[in-house]
This record gives C-alpha cells, structure tokens and sequence, in this order.
C-alpha cells in the first residue's frame, strides 16, 4: 500500500505535490474555521475577542508573521540571488583568463570586483582572437576606477553583446558608444552625467593609490539597464586603459588612434580576461579543452556558478535549519503565549457553557479564535516576507548591481503554511482543555 | 407565603415545576463539606434569597441547582428529571432550555450590543431558531427598558443597564427557573431597586422562578421566602 502511494505520489508534476503539500499543510485550518464559522456561529464572539485583548492579539500576530516571513524571505532571496546572479553572467559565454582562481576570475570579471588576476599576454589573446572557432574575442581590462565606478577596458563588440545590440544599431539610454580612445560610455546606474568630463584612478573604491590625471576622458553614451554589476561601472575602450598606465594603445603606429581588434600582438599589453564567443556549443567544449593549458585557463561561469551555488545551498540550508529550528521555538511560544491568552478568557468560555453552549461550540470558538490568529500571522508573514527579500534585493542591487528578482511559488507559501498548520493543530490542545474544565471553578475566577 | 417544604409530592419526589434538592453533600477537593442539604423544594413561581455569610455555600448551591455543580451525594431534580444523573451536555441542554443565569459582575461580552449578548446562544443553536430568538431578545430589552437597536457595546452603557441586558439574557430562551449570584452587588442603590423591581416582576407577572444569592436588604425583603446558610446547611427558612 505504502509502495502504491509512494509510487502515485511519485507519478505527480512537481506543481500538483507543491499543492497538495500547501493544502495539507491549510487543512487543519480550514477545518477549524469550518468547525467554527459554519457548524456554529462564532464570527461575532471571535471579533469580540480579538478586541477584548487587541494590543496582545497584535503583538501575537506580529510575532507569528516575523517567525513565518523569516523563513519565507531565506528561500525567496536565496533563489533570487540564483537567478540574479545567473543572469549576470549569461553574457559571459566563455572566459579565458592566466591560470589562476576561476572563482576570483569569475567575481573580477563578470561581478567587477577587485582581484589581483595574472595578465595573459598579447600574443596569447592574438592567438585566441585568431581562432577559427571564435566568433568574438572581447579583452577585459579591469583595476580602475572613475568616482565610485569602477571602469572597466573592453570593445565595442562587446558593449553591444552586453546590452543585446546588433553592430551599428543603437539603442542606448542617452548618446552613442565611444569611438576614440578619449570616450566611455556609463552603466545605467552610474551617478555621472553624459557630456562630463572625468579622469581615472587607478584601483577602486578605498583602494585607490593614484589617479590618471593626464587622462581625460568624455563620456559619451549611457547604456541601458542590464541588471548586471556592469550597470554600475564605466566602460572605456581597452585602450584607454592601456593608455593610461603608459603602456600604448595596443596598436601598429599607423593605426593612427584606431580603436578596438584588431591589434597588434607585440604592441598589446595584456589583460587580465577575455570574453570569448562561438558560433555553436561544440566550439565553446573545444575552445575551453584548447585553452586549459599551462599558459591559459578557459571556463564556463555557469559551471563556477554552479559550484558557488553548490556552497549558497549549503549555507541556504544551514539558514533555513536555524530558521526551522526558530520556528519550532516559536510555534512552543505560540502554545504557551495562547495558553495564557485563552487562560484570560476563561471566565468567558465558562459563562457560555453556564448558558446552555455544549463543550463542542466552546472547542470550536476556542479553536476557530487562535485559527484566525496564527493564519492572520501566517498571512502578513507573506507579506513581511517578500517585503524583506524587496528591501534585501533592493540593497544587494545597490551594492552590487546585480538585479535580484523576487518572486513567490507556491513552495515558499509552504513556509508560513507549515507554521500556521502545526500551531493550529497544537491550539486544538488548549481549546479541548478549556471546553473540558469545571465551569464552577472558572466562573468563580 | 408557602412553607419551605409545600411543594412536597405525597411520595418524597418534588412536586411537577418544582425546583427540588434531596440529600445533596458537595466537597471540595480537599474533602472539606461545602454544601449538606436534606431536603429544598422550590415552588413553581417563586421568589427565593438564599442569604448567608460570606463561604455559607449560597453560591456552592445556586451552581449545584444550575446543574453547573455535580454533588457527591444526592440529586437536584426539576420535576421528574434528576439533572445530577444527566450527562453533561444533557445538562447543558437543559440550562439553555430551562434556567436563566444572572452573575454578579454581569458576565457580558463588552464588545457586542445589548442586542447581540441577549441572543448570544444564537451562536450555538440550531440555524431555524436563530430569527425567533433574535425577537425574543429584542421583546426581553424592551421590556427592560433598554434599547433593542441601540448598536453600541454594552462596555458604553452604566452598570445598572449593564445588568437588565444581563437579566434579558437569563430571560432570552424563556426560562422556568432564573438563578442569580448576587446581582445588585455591582450597582448603585437606584439601580439595585429597579433590579429588584425587575425580578419581583419576573415572578409576578411572568410566573418565573427566582433564586437569588443576596445579602442585599431590598432583595430580601422582595423575596417569598429567605433561605439561610451556615457552613454549607439550611439553618432557617423565614417569610
């Protein structure tokens, strides 16, 4: 038997056992407020008790939604993070960086955060450009900064690539992309205006040691929103970077302020990662197998990805362990809490049974009473969950630039579902005790 | 004025509308006796104090004639049904047919209407009954000289108003028997005096039973008959 319903439960989409499971977990709510709202006729003497002890109900309610939302928020941005993170490295086909940390390649590059990474050398990214599997080779240059952005070197090739664009289309927020090695272009989110003038400097944020002040640059363009930590940086030609550490422009001398491939292998200094394309899934397997060698590393973000969430699940898990283990706390405050609450209305209970009420309509007030309660915390839960996991996406979007979408299934319902039915099936434990009590001795207070 | 034992049927039991108590012995836990009674008829339509000091077991009596006490020993009989032996929803069935019950501090939900709190066993009897006992409710306030469709709570209406909506509720399902635990202690002397107005002319007029827990002078001198208690026994009866 156990096999059969083991094996149909199995036979079930996801969706339907998420909702089944959702119910489940609703069901002994539902029975209560059907005890009590439509076998009887409890809905005046609920709301009368609820006001009789309006700032404790309150109190309780929020208690109830703050443990439910807690766990709620967890999974919703933990899956967030996923998506949003994912998302910023779609772009990023395959990355070819020195042998190295993929991990600290992946955050430098696709994340633009600050890492010491070993250059490959010019005649290495000739030799990747060159590839006949390769149908783009974008060089990042990244450690500069302008203002509180972080600027990164590249083409335009691959500025359109990031914000979607076919070559000569232009579809940016403000301006155009840059055309000379004294232009840039700002992410979306950046707080320079088009037509400013600025200087880099070089490293980012506190670790700044000096700035390019023979470098002036005009920015030229702002890119539409990507989501992307590329929302919050500057993008100046490769060049310019190479520019302004007095390394040359990369280029023949007769390429008289050309900008972007091809380039001179012998002139060109290095850079730290390139951004490859390829026309088919095969060629990206091969180029990676090709470029994992002594000299270069070659890797999917979404497989370092992977392992990072790997980790996020860990964490997320071990999270969602101390929030269940909170919960389980709360759901035995949630017991003791309406113990003492309903204990302060037994003269109440006993007085309705002194009129004639059978001990089943005092089970079935008592119950429907704390029922209403735990789902009215269950429900702001919801609320205060996603609000929190809005708040966080909001902060991390800020910080990070990566866009955190926050979404509910009916997985994280499940949360606050939990919660609210295992405490309504612990209060059917206090509501059989009080219908049972001797009304004598509570009349008597 | 009828003598404590008149409503005695020739073979012991109590006389049919009679209210009748017959070797009752309650204790508490500890075993301390807080109720001995042999024998206590009350009469259909009468109007009854029991008096006594404070711990005397006025109230230990009125709860066990409510059928809300389960003595040790003995029975409560109301004609031919002895409610000690009935099963406690049975009791609970009969209370809401049968007796009315006043509390001292009113017992009200305060954030309901008059209206509302006189109809409260709406709440638990069958859906039919609801409309006429909604009408019966608004007929007991008015007849109380409250306002049925005043909407407020009763928690904005003056103790003595308080306590007629009380009185409404005893009377709401038609009661035979209406038991009260010292129903003027929380009011003031005027609204004590209409109080005892009401239930004298509950009996007068309506033929009910009254059985009311009272040291209040007023009350006592309203009453049929005063009942005493000294530690748990029925020392006099007194006109």
């Amino acid at each position: 038997m156990s096999e059969f319903l083991s094996s149909a439960w199995r036979s079930l989409p996801a969706g339907t056992q998420d909702l089944l499971v959702l119910g489940g977990w609703l069901l002994p709510s539902l029975l209560a407020l059907a005890l009590g709202l439509m076998r009887y006729r409890t809905g005046d003497l609920v709301h009368a008790l609820l006001r009789r002890h309006l700032g404790v109900t309150l109190i309780f309610v929020m208690l109830i939604a703050l443990a439910s939302g807690l766990g709620l928020a967890i999974d919703v941005q933990e899956r967030g993070i996923r998506a949003g993170t994912a998302g910023a490295a779609d772009r990023f086909d395959l990355l070819i960086t020195a042998p190295g940390n993929d991990t600290s390649a992946l955050l430098a590059a696709v994340y633009l955060q600050p890492a010491q990474l070993p250059l490959l050398s010019g005649r290495t990214l000739q030799r990747i450009a060159d590839d006949p599997a390769v149908a783009m080779a974008a060089p990042l240059a990244l450690g500069d900064s302008i203002g509180r952005a972080p600027m990164v070197g590249t083409t335009t090739g691959f500025v359109r690539h990031l914000i979607g664009i076919g070559p000569g289309v232009s579809v940016l927020d403000e301006g155009r992309l840059f055309k000379d090695a004294g232009e840039a272009v700002v992410g979306a989110t950046v707080a320079l205006s088009v037509g400013q003038r600025v200087s880099p400097s070089h490293g980012i944020g506190s670790a700044v040691t000096a700035t390019h002040d023979h470098v002036q640059i005009e920015l030229v363009g702002r890119l539409p929103r990507t989501g992307t930590p590329w929302d919050n940086a500057v993008i100046v030609p490769v060049e310019t970077v190479w520019l302004a550490h007095g390394l040359g422009d990369g280029h023949a001398g007769d390429a008289g302020g050309a900008i972007g491939p091809p380039f001179d292998p012998v002139r060109m200094p290095g850079v730290p990662a390139v951004v490859v394309r390829a026309d088919s899934l095969g060629a990206y397997y091969a180029l990676r197998e090709r470029y994992t060698d002594a000299r270069t590393m070659a890797f999917f973000p979404a497989e370092v990805l992977t392992r990072l969430y790997r980790v996020l699940g860990d964490v997320r898990r071990l999270m969602t362990l101390l929030s269940s283990v909170t919960q389980v706390l709360v759901v035995i405050a949630i017991g003791v809490a309406l113990s003492i609450l309903l204990r302060g209305l037994s003269r109440r209970f006993a007085m309705l049974r002194a009129l004639g009420a059978p001990r089943r309509f005092v089970f079935a007030l008592v119950w429907c009473h704390a029922t209403i309660l735990l789902l009215s915390g269950a429900l702001l839960g919801i609320g205060v969950g996603v609000l929190a996991a809005f708040v966080l996406a909001e902060r991390i979007a800020a910080t990070s630039g990566v866009h955190v979408p926050v979404s509910l299934s009916v997985v994280d319902l499940s949360v606050p579902a939990m919660l609210a039915g295992l405490s309504v099936m612990l209060s059917a434990l206090p509501a059989a005790w009080l219908a049972r009590r001797p009304i004598v001795v509570d009349l008597r207070g | 004025m009828q003598p404590w034992t008149q409503a005695v049927a020739s073979d012991g039991a109590p006389a049919a509308g009679t209210l009748g108590a017959r070797g009752l012995r309650v204790e508490a836990p500890s075993g301390r006796v807080l109720l001995d009674v042999d024998v206590l008829d009350i009469a259909h339509g009468e109007f009854v104090v029991l008096a006594g000091a404070s711990g005397a077991g006025k109230s230990t009596l009125l709860f066990t004639l409510a059928g809300l006490q389960v003595p040790r020993t003995g029975s409560v009989r109301w004609g031919d049904t002895d409610i000690t032996t009935l099963s406690e929803a049975a009791r609970a069935r009969w209370r809401g047919e049968r007796v009315g019950l006043v509390f001292q501090d009113f017992l009200l939900f305060d954030e309901l209407s008059a209206l509302d709190n006189v109809a409260l066993s709406g709440a638990w009897s069958v859906r039919g009954a609801l409309s006429s006992l909604r009408a019966r409710a608004w007929q007991r306030l008015d007849w109380l000289g409250l306002d049925p469709d005043d909407p407020r709570p009763v928690s904005s209406l003056s103790g003595g108003e308080r306590q007629r909506v009380a009185v409404a509720r005893a009377l709401a399902a038609s009661p035979d028997i209406v038991l009260a635990d010292e129903p003027t202690a929380s009011l003031d002397r005027q609204a004590a005096d209409r109080l005892v107005e009401t239930l004298a002319r509950l009996v007068d007029e309506r033929r009910r039973t009254v059985v009311v827990v009272s040291h209040d002078p007023s009350l006592i001198a309203a009453a049929d008959r005063i009942v005493r208690l000294v530690d748990g026994r029925l020392c006099a009866a007194a006109p």
